[in-house]
């Protein structure tokens, strides 16, 4: 009877130890593979400062360093005072970068331009009566865009400007609700971008910067990103499909090349053939397609220059804006890409000089209209003398005090 | 001498043929039964292919024999690229590649009447395991089938999934004694009537292959766990005792054969992320714009049949004289309210809702049957034996036969001419569209209804790539959420096409009128091809994407 019971007892024990053990292995197993799957979902880790793509070529004969002074001085920021524009003045910090000094007391200094990027208290001192530029949400801080003209132009339009500035990862941000980092915004970013957003070419470009050589990553829709498959989304749409005619795609598809070319491996060997294939074939593209005073337009990609009309002579209205958008920004992207992709220097220097001729053209009031797409224009030529626009007034206003000068030098 | 030897002989040769004509004899209760059968044979082997996935799992069949390996992401979507793929039916494709390439439509038309058939055959068995009454559970499979009627008649790895389901329900009347009106009428309510053998090989034999075949074995997984947690709440609510529920036997028994049929799941090519795959799968957002992941709606088909049987179980409950099982109560529970979270669940709880409600479908037929009989007997001497007769099993061959010789299947056997291409599948697969593009293959990705989508990769020129598939979770949330605002013909339509860089569109004409005036509308694209189902348009001025 006894051992009957003892029996009964060691079946009982066996069960509740054999449940214990396969529950316990269950719960386990499905646990750590899901804190894998997690760990593999999660975002990748960033650089502690964004690579900067400094400039390749110095072509004295593109331009002169008067002339690259003069179009420069076009593009200062003068956006002191109530309500700047906060594309323009992302723009301008683009270009400009954190060091930038003005001899215009209207010109805000690039430390005051990150400020109004990345403190909130600075901002709200211009922008006192509107929702803030930096906002926290559910997945994380951001910066708020298309709402207006206290915001971002576009989606990550400000990160990727600021990070091309080289800013570190920590640099400290503060929203209207919290303090934070640089390196939490960009984070957000990441944890939004899906492949199919429509504009994408300045998540691509921010990351690009920011990102160290990761294999690959996930999105939060799940989708496995790696660079040959965002150097893909970036040439997938036709070549008129994209803002600014699409040569913020080719710009991000520099920074990508840059970046494998000179920090590691980003693309797959075929992906970098595709990339620079496909950029050979957009710069042949702009050969056939320049006009023959030096510009090209919105059909940049037509494989014939452009007719000459009447309007070839207007110096205002879409047609020229079309031209000084196209000009610049090609003219910035080729700037900062390897020697393989570029077109004939001939092309390059008729380009420059058209940007310079127009751009001498425009009084202040009139670049305030465009600053966006000047800066762009302004910032190439500095590019193509393998400088930065910073570097270069620096330069050229100490030469300046050195040299005797009159009293009405500014001060 | 030899004549005394002769005649025994003689005698068993003139027994051995009545014999066996009695053995073969059968009762004309049997011919009903089975000429219904042999006609659902026929039914079922007529009814077209459908146009919608399948021919994604043929596709996805046939790339997994070209490349010897599972697919890690879909291979015909390239928007979808980089999201993973966790192929819970590679089992089943494979199965389909394989036989579309040796038999063509007319082999999985068969496979899927095979399939089919087998699986109310096997509910047949367990209701009449149940009742005892084969009347009864012709009545029980009808209920079932008239429930998931939506759900039946589209091929696709799910009737596998639905034929182990059939079987696991088989399994738990056969295992379970109480459940058997067969050991009741024995008076063996016991514990031990029969050896449990069967669950214990036959439920991880059958889980290894659901698993691989289809992922509704979950769907499995929770029945079996209804059983132990039914169990027991039954041993705890009689008993009053923790004790006596850790002592129970068949709690014992359906806790282990659960974790046997969960471990048993794990043997797939992709370990513990089935699971995970398949308990995430309706969390995937792109489901809410399918109609078979709505919530169960009351108007709807599927909320008419679900209010009809609701009113016959409430009818039964109130006539029944038979005990209600918690595991029944949680088998209900549990699956009415998974169906009216999501409607496509009515195919499981059929099946459920059957096996729960044959003992009370027993207890008030056999009652009215048994009243039936007493009224014909009225004034008649004597009880008339069911004759059995060898005609009726020859009437029940010839039924067998008929059923066979007119099916699709039986006239390729019998040498007939084989079907046209109109009968093999559903009258809205765009033949003349697949047609049309294999002569004039696009350059690049082609947008088409989702529903046409797996077709066009199976039938359409080699490589053609779409926008999205009947893999719907397998589309980026924003590529889906594109695909829906195009199929709408909403704003912007034709700006998600360009950010797609496609080259051709496919319009269902009835579906997808507004797309189908929109494009006819823009200047931008050209219809180059027409028939009454649909249209193929084109760029007008072909776009080069680099």
């Amino acid at each position: 009877m006894s051992w009957t019971r003892r029996g009964k007892w060691h079946r009982l024990l066996l069960f509740v130890a054999s449940q214990v053990i396969i529950l316990g292995g269950v719960v386990w197993a499905t646990t750590v593979r899901w804190e894998d799957r997690q760990a593999a979902r999660s975002v990748p880790p960033l650089r502690e400062r964004a690579f900067k793509l400094t400039p390749l070529h110095d072509c004295p004969w593109m331009v002169t360093e008067e002339q690259l002074e003069a179009s420069l001085r076009k593009v200062y920021p003068r956006f002191r005072g109530p309500e700047p524009k906060m594309n323009y003045v992302d723009h301008a910090f683009r270009i400009w970068g954190p060091d930038a000094q003005f001899d215009d007391p209207e010109a805000l200094s690039g430390a005051e331009m990150r400020d109004l990027l990345l403190n909130h208290v600075a901002f709200a001192k211009v922008w006192p009566n509107n929702p803030p530029f930096l906002l926290k949400t559910k997945t994380g801080p951001t910066i708020r865009y298309k709402e207006g003209r206290e915001t971002a132009s576009h989606i990550d339009h400000s990160l990727a400007s600021i990070s091309e500035t080289g800013i570190p990862r920590d640099y400290p941000v503060r929203t209207s609700e919290e303090d934070t980092t640089f390196g939490e915004l960009m984070q957000t970013s990441l944890r939004n971008f899906s492949l199919d957003e429509m504009e994408y070419e300045w998540s691509s470009l921010a990351y690009a910067l920011f990102l160290p050589p990761v294999k690959s990553w996930y999105t939060t829709e799940g989708q496995e990103l790696n660079w040959d498959r965002i150097a893909d989304r970036l040439m997938r749409e036709a070549p008129d499909q994209g803002v600014c005619f699409s040569q913020h795609r080719h710009h991000a598809l520099v920074a990508v090349l840059r970046v494998h070319d000179e920090l590691g491996p980003l693309l797959s060997p075929a992906g970098r053939k595709r990339v620079v294939a496909y950029l050979t074939a957009v710069s042949s593209l702009l050969v056939q397609s320049q006009h023959e005073r030096g510009f090209w337009d919105d059909h940049w990609y037509a494989g014939k220059p452009p007719a000459t009309t009447h309007a070839d002579e207007a110096l205002s209205g879409d047609t020229l804006t079309n031209r000084l958008v196209a000009t610049g920004h090609t003219m910035e992207w080729l700037a900062l890409a390897p020697e393989e992709i570029l077109p004939p220097r001939e092309n390059l220097t008729r380009a420059a000089q058209w940007i310079v001729r127009t751009l001498e053209q425009f009084d202040v009031e009139q670049i305030k209209g465009q600053y966006a797409f000047a800066s762009h224009a302004a910032d190439a030529l500095a590019l193509w003398r393998k400088t930065t626009p910073t570097e270069f007034m620096k330069s050229r206003l100490q030469k300046r005090q050195e040299t005797p000068v009159s009293s009405t030098d500014n001060r | 001498m030899s004549t005394s030897t002769e005649l025994p002989e003689l005698t068993s040769m003139a027994t051995a043929p009545s014999m066996l004509r009695e053995r073969l004899s059968a009762p004309w209760t049997v011919i009903p039964v089975v000429t219904a059968f042999a006609a659902f044979f026929t039914y079922l082997n007529y009814i077209p292919l459908f146009y919608t996935d399948i021919w994604g799992h043929v596709a996805y069949g046939k790339w997994m024999l070209e490349h010897h390996r599972l697919p890690t992401e879909d291979p015909f979507l390239p928007l979808s690229a980089g999201v993973p793929v966790v192929d819970t039916s590679w089992l089943s494709q494979l199965f389909f590649g394989w036989l579309a390439s040796v038999g063509g439509a007319e082999a999985l038309s068969l496979v899927f009447t095979i399939t089919l058939w087998c699986s109310y055959f096997v509910y047949t068995r367990a209701f009449y395991l149940l009742s005892g009454r084969i009347w009864l559970a012709v009545i029980g499979t009808f209920m079932t089938w008239f429930l998931g009627f939506g759900r039946h008649s589209i091929i696709r790895p799910e009737i596998f999934g639905g034929l182990c389901f059939a079987t696991l329900i088989w399994m738990v009347v056969h295992g379970e004694p109480w459940r058997s009106r067969a050991a009741k009428l024995a008076s063996a309510e016991g514990d031990d009537a029969r050896s449990p053998w069967l669950l214990w090989i036959g439920i991880p034999v059958l889980f290894l292959a659901w698993a691989n075949l289809h992922g509704s074995f979950m769907i499995g997984l929770i029945v079996l766990g209804c059983h132990a947690a039914g169990r027991t709440l039954q041993v705890l609510w009689t008993q009053r005792s923790l004790w006596e529920v850790l002592r129970d036997r068949w709690v014992i028994r359906w806790t282990l054969l659960t974790e046997l049929a969960l471990g048993a799941t794990l043997i797939n090519p992709y370990g513990v992320d089935l699971l995970i795959e398949s308990v995430l799968f309706g969390r995937n957002e792109n489901l809410k714009d399918i109609l078979e992941w709505y919530n169960l709606k009351l108007v709807d088909a599927e909320g008419i049949q679900f209010g009809i049987v609701t009113l016959l179980w409430i009818g039964l409950y109130r006539f029944s004289r038979q005990r209600v099982s918690p595991t029944d109560i949680l088998l209900l529970v549990v699956f009415a309210t998974g169906m009216a979270l999501v409607v496509r669940i009515i195919g499981w709880y059929a099946g459920v809702f059957t096996l729960c409600m044959m003992p009370h479908i027993t207890d008030v037929g056999a009652r009215l049957q048994d009243r039936w009989v007493a009224r014909r007997r009225r004034g008649t001497e004597s009880e008339r034996p069911q004759s059995r007769r060898f005609v009726y099993t020859l009437v029940c061959v010839l039924a067998v036969w008929c059923a066979f010789a007119i099916s699709p299947a039986g006239r390729q056997v019998l040498g007939g001419q084989p079907r046209p291409s109109a009968s093999v599948y559903n009258e809205r697969t765009p033949l003349g569209i697949t047609e049309f593009l294999r002569e004039n293959p696009p350059r690049g990705l082609v947008y088409a209804p989702q529903w046409w989508s797996d077709w066009l990769s199976w039938d359409g020129p080699p490589g053609i790539r779409t926008v999205v598939s009947t893999n719907i979770h397998l589309a980026p949330t924003r590529v889906w959420d594109g695909y829906m605002r195009v199929s709408k013909g909403e704003t912007y339509w034709d700006n998600l096409l360009d950010r797609w860089a496609v080259q051709a569109v496919v319009v269902d004409k009835e579906k997808q009128k507004k797309l189908a005036s929109e494009v006819r509308g823009s200047a931008a694209w050209k219809v180059i091809y027409e028939d009454d189902l649909g249209f193929i348009a084109t760029r007008r001025t072909a776009t080069t994407s680099g």
